[in-house]
């Protein structure tokens, strides 16, 4: 090659090689705009859609419809803010499985000393701490008002392995008698002698509640004797069936349009007219009532009830769950 | 020719091709991520109106009727807003997420969305920017206020909503219409807020361009205290127009006496915001 055309070469090549070296240190500098994922996965409401246990798995049996019953031990309005610990104890906790598939239902009977860990609300709304105490607590520690039932509603979820609660129904002491006195009371036989309730409450005589009856029944306990809890409940669940018993044979027109004025003061609920017209498909005579599995333990001042988790999971893979194919 | 000059011509003509190639490749890219872009823009619109998870709110029904009593103990009926009635079962919304902790809708237009915030460190404060109310990523965000600044809503006297203003009118799409539409703006007054102890209806009452600054540090630092210091600035500024330019409703006087909610927004150019102002009216 003659030196001119080399030259000419040399010269070529470097001018590609620059253009080569230019782009790629502009690569370099170039910044990389980052895609965002979007996300597609839809956010389930509870987790416990499936279980694994013992080789097998599980999914949540979707005719199931759950409504959490509380009782909370407060004769003031339910519908407004309160400091963290005086929104009341809810009492009596029970969880309404009605089953559409059969049209049956079932009670389960919450203790209220189960011991679960309660979420200690600020009066903002956060979680200050986490501590061990009776479930009865939880709904006091919120700050009342649909705070303290999302509250309570999760620590029963949470204490049933995260099944879904679908609705709740809250009432507070004054309740009992209005809601009772609003459907012109109901009969109940009773299993046992309670005269000490009342001088009519033979063994075997079926009672008209009315009145202030309403509020005896369920709310006594002999607080002197251990486990009075267990009695109280029975007695309660004896009510809330004779209560729903009442309601399905009557009209549920006339049943909600009694209590619906009591609506955000005295109850709490997000059942509304169809909620309720659906609760009376269900039949409540002589339903099944669970209690949970456990033990009552007393300790130096207060009850506290061990729950048997095992027992628990098996006893809610059972009743809430069918194997998954 | 030579050997060399054929290898040295064959030499030239690959190393043009190559480089010919990368620009032609680097252009191709660089248009499919702008549509891209465009696509994800559409789906996150879809993601708000067509195929929406986002919880819906029933609408109050009927007129609202409430007891009150007097200091003599005289009780009266008065008329409410049903708008303030509140219609958001947040035992629901907690269930999805505990930091959705109002609900914000304007009546007639798309926003209608759970508001939320994030308790956390200063770096979290824009937790929600790119997080939907699931807390899930996604490019559109939440429309979320800042805890650092705004902890009280019901005390605080100036409180700032952020959202994202996508194309199709998603989130806070719409709100520029309040800046030049008067029709729009006749029809669509009303905000309400709702809460779970309380629900507020604010009225707008201005819809401003303004420059990037955060308005909460401007005006208020970390916790703004009615009649003192910074919210009176605000105040003040808002009276001779110095908060930022646009649309305000004749008449109107800001006074530290009124609390605040503003809907912020970004406006095509990044370095102004648009915001809109509106005034507490009534509470319940």
């Amino acid at each position: 090659m003659s030196k001119k055309s080399l030259i000419a070469c040399i010269c070529t090549t470097l001018v590609v090689v620059l253009l080569f070296l230019a782009y790629f240190a502009g690569l370099f500098g170039r910044k990389t705009v980052e895609v965002e994922p979007i996300s597609t996965e839809y956010h389930r409401q509870y987790i416990g859609d499936f279980i694994e246990n013992n080789g097998h798995v599980y999914q949540y049996n979707t005719d199931l419809t759950n409504i959490l019953f509380l009782g909370i031990d407060t004769e003031d309005t339910l519908n407004r803010f309160t400091n963290p610990a005086y929104a009341g104890q809810s009492d009596a906790i029970y969880l309404l499985t009605l089953d559409r598939s059969n049209n049956e239902a079932r009670f389960l009977q919450i203790n209220r000393n189960a011991m679960v860990d309660i979420d200690i609300f600020d009066p903002d709304g956060n979680v200050m701490l986490t501590m061990p105490g009776q479930i009865c607590l939880q709904y006091a520690y919120g700050t009342g008002s649909a705070q303290s039932v999302w509250a309570a509603k999760k620590s029963v979820s949470n204490l049933l392995f995260d099944i879904p609660i679908d609705s709740y129904f809250v009432m507070n002491l004054e309740g009992i008698n209005t809601i009772n006195d609003a459907i012109n009371g109901v009969y109940i036989t009773m299993p046992q002698d309670y005269t000490v309730i009342d001088s009519s409450m033979r063994q075997g005589a079926r009672v008209h509640i009315i009145g202030n009856l309403a509020e005896r029944f369920v709310r006594y306990r002999d607080i002197n004797e251990f486990n009075s809890v267990a009695d109280r409940m029975e007695r309660q669940v004896l009510y809330i069936e004779a209560l729903l018993e009442n309601f399905s044979q009557g009209s549920t027109y006339d049943f909600y349009y009694a209590i619906e004025p009591l609506f955000d003061d005295v109850i709490l609920t997000n059942l509304d007219w169809h909620g309720f017209d659906e609760l009376t498909n269900y039949n409540y005579h002589n339903c099944r009532v669970d209690a949970l599995p456990g033990e009552e333990v007393a300790t130096d001042n207060w009850e506290e009830f061990h729950v048997d988790n095992d027992a628990l999971e098996q006893y809610v893979i059972e009743n809430f769950y069918v194997l998954s194919e | 020719m030579n050997k060399w000059k054929v290898t040295y011509y064959a030499g030239i003509i690959v190393a043009v091709l190559a480089v010919l190639g990368i620009i032609g490749y680097e252009i191709l890219e660089s248009r499919r991520q702008a549509e891209l872009n465009q696509l994800r823009m559409v789906s996150i619109n879809s993601d708000y109106t067509n195929n929406s998870p986002l919880p819906t709110v029933p609408y109050p029904q009927g007129t609202v009727e409430t007891v009150v009593v007097d200091e003599n103990g005289e009780s009266s009926t008065v008329v409410v807003d049903e708008g303030l009635v509140n219609p958001v079962d947040f035992t629901q919304l907690w269930d999805t997420n505990y930091d959705i902790y109002a609900w914000l809708r304007i009546p007639g237009t798309p926003i209608d969305y759970p508001m939320l915030h994030r308790l956390g460190s200063f770096e979290e404060t824009d937790y929600y920017l790119r997080r939907d109310y699931r807390g899930e990523v996604s490019a559109g965000g939440s429309i979320y206020t800042q805890a650092y600044y705004n902890q009280n809503f019901n005390e605080d006297p100036i409180t700032v909503i952020y959202g994202h203003h996508l194309m199709g009118g998603a989130l806070f799409g719409c709100l520029d219409s309040y800046d030049h539409d008067e029709g729009f703006r006749d029809a669509n007054r009303n905000v309400y807020v709702y809460m779970p102890y309380h629900s507020y209806r604010y009225r707008v009452v201005a819809c401003l361009y303004r420059s990037n600054a955060n308005l909460m540090y401007q005006y208020g630092g970390m916790y703004v205290e009615a009649g003192q210091g910074d919210f009176e600035n605000f105040v003040t500024d808002f009276n001779n127009g110095a908060v930022g330019s646009g649309w305000v409703e004749e008449g109107f006087e800001a006074s530290i006496d009124d609390h605040y909610l503003i809907l912020s927004t970004c406006c095509g150019d990044t370095s102004r915001r648009m915001i809109v102002v509106t005034v507490r009216e009534e509470m319940l």
